[in-house]
């Protein structure tokens, strides 16, 4: 009985036409009598796809995955349909831009020490810190202060982001988006009527819809959940993976293909909580393309 | 997968099929369903009949149901095994007729913008994406995601799993039904739908 490393090899010979007759049938009877090989063959296909289109694998298997597993039109569509999933998985995951901040103590331990050294030296660190955290446990009293102070300072950035918000109502401007990007906007709280309902002018070729919603209450630990109505009430979209980026504020990201044109009103509630205690906020938009 | 033609087999003999090959009618579907698979994958082993393997594997379940039909005693046979042999002999008269000359197969290349075909395929992958539920987005989104080369195996299979709370394996199994929807959703927008 093949081990799992050689029935892998095997699968990937056969789908890449790099194996004997006797090969092919031992395949085959997998194939035709196990239910969970079936799912393994299939999943190698995918398998290859993706390193075909990283380009890693070998030449030999490279000339086999173009001379004949591409032979099969459902495996090129197959491939076409991957190439369109990393294109948008690419423009939704787009690494963070500008210089990374080297810390200083990880900069000390990347010179090259013994390992036993970094590890008395990680010791004393860490006395150290046990030390330190003693003396601010004192402290807590002007923790409670900082505390406010940051409060304070997220009620600054909730109004300086509704008078963003505000200045764009007065000079809407069409939003033209390069192919494949992410069309971000913020909605603040309250339902308005259909002409005062904030519009949303989404470019053709946007892929997500990033929603930044600001609340008027704090938002404590837990889990969140949207759900986005047409104007007939129906439930169009609902999402609990939610971002919860401050105390403040929230961000979830859709596909832009969930939202046709017109009117919408979304609600952000605590899950696990019934409405209306559960409910945070209501907000109303409306989109055009 | 194609659809049965419905000028060929009356629904009758069309449920015998289905019945040998699961007496639980909502299973016999699921079983129909990757029987076509396994005939496909059987098809497309082969560089010549690649091509063709949708048709082949089509005609190996018509002549299945023919058998049936003709001789309800077939039914006393394991059918997957049955229509396994049926589809070699249908290989070996496929190879028997005059083929057109090989032509060496294009490299794929990256789809153009600037190509109709490509933006009506963009278009309906957009379209839909928006239809599947938020985790199966997430999840289809996330599994195509990697900065680098080097990230997208241990990204798949330490990090994604983690992050959704299944199994490598299990995950890999859901990617694979989600892709399969999407390739129903996308021929059919193709088609107009």
């Amino acid at each position: 009985m093949a081990s799992p490393k050689e029935l892998k090899d095997l699968t990937r010979g056969y789908l890449l036409g790099m194996v004997n007759t006797q090969e092919k049938d031992a395949v085959e009877d997998h194939l035709f009598g196990d239910d969970a090989f079936l799912v393994l063959l299939e999943a190698a296909e995918e398998e290859l796809i993706n390193e075909y289109l990283l380009n890693t694998l070998s030449p030999t298997e490279r000339a086999g995955f173009e001379e004949h597993f591409l032979a099969s039109p459902r495996r090129r569509r197959s491939m076409e349909l991957t190439q369109g999933l990393m294109s948008i998985a690419a423009t939704v995951r787009r690494p963070a831009p500008g210089p990374q901040r080297r810390n200083w103590l990880a900069a000390t331990f990347q010179l090259r020490q013994p390992p036993d050294i970094i590890a008395v030296i990680a010791s004393i660190v860490a006395i150290a810190f046990a030390g330190l955290s003693g003396w601010l446990a004192i402290r807590l009293s002007g923790e409670r202060k900082a505390a406010s102070i940051e409060q304070q300072q997220a009620k600054n950035q909730i109004e300086q982001l509704k008078r963003e918000k505000t200045a764009a109502l007065r000079h809407p401007e069409p939003h033209s988006l390069a192919p494949g990007s992410i069309f971000s906007f913020v909605l603040s709280p309250g339902l308005m009527r259909d002409n005062n309902a904030r519009l949303l002018t989404i470019g053709k070729a946007a892929r997500t819809i990033q929603i930044t919603l600001l609340t008027d209450r704090m938002l404590r630990p837990g889990r969140y959940a949207v759900t986005i109505r047409g104007d007939n009430g129906d439930e169009i979209w609902r999402s609990d993976l939610l971002t919860h980026a401050s105390a403040n504020q929230a961000t979830i990201s859709i596909p832009s293909g969930a939202l046709e044109q017109g009117g919408y009103i979304l609600t952000l509630s605590k899950v696990n909580e019934p409405a209306p205690a559960g409910v945070i906020d209501d907000y109303s938009f409306r989109v055009a393309y | 997968m194609s659809l049965r033609n419905p000028r060929l087999w009356t629904d009758t003999q069309f449920q015998a099929l289905l019945a040998w090959l699961h007496p639980d009618p909502d299973q016999a579907g699921i079983a129909y369903a990757k029987l076509h698979r396994r005939l496909r994958l059987f098809f497309e082993s082969w560089r010549d009949s690649a091509r063709h393997a949708e048709e082949l594997a089509d005609a190996a379940i018509d002549r299945a149901i023919s058998k049936l039909a003709e001789d309800p005693a077939v039914a006393t046979r394991e059918a997957t095994a049955y229509v396994r042999t049926i589809a070699t002999y249908i290989l070996k008269e496929y190879r028997s007729q005059p083929q057109p000359v090989s032509l060496a197969i294009d490299p794929p290349e990256v789809c153009a913008s600037a190509e109709n075909r490509c933006l009506e395929d963009q278009r309906c992958l957009n379209r839909c994406l928006g239809r599947l539920s938020s985790e199966d987005y997430e999840l289809i989104i996330g599994y195509y995601a990697q900065e680098k080369p080097g990230d997208a195996v241990r990204w798949r299979k330490e990090l994604l799993p983690r992050k959704f709370g299944k199994s490598y394996g299990a995950l890999r199994v859901h990617v694979l039904r989600i892709r399969r929807g999407l390739e129903e959703c996308i021929e059919n927008c193709l088609k107009g739908g």
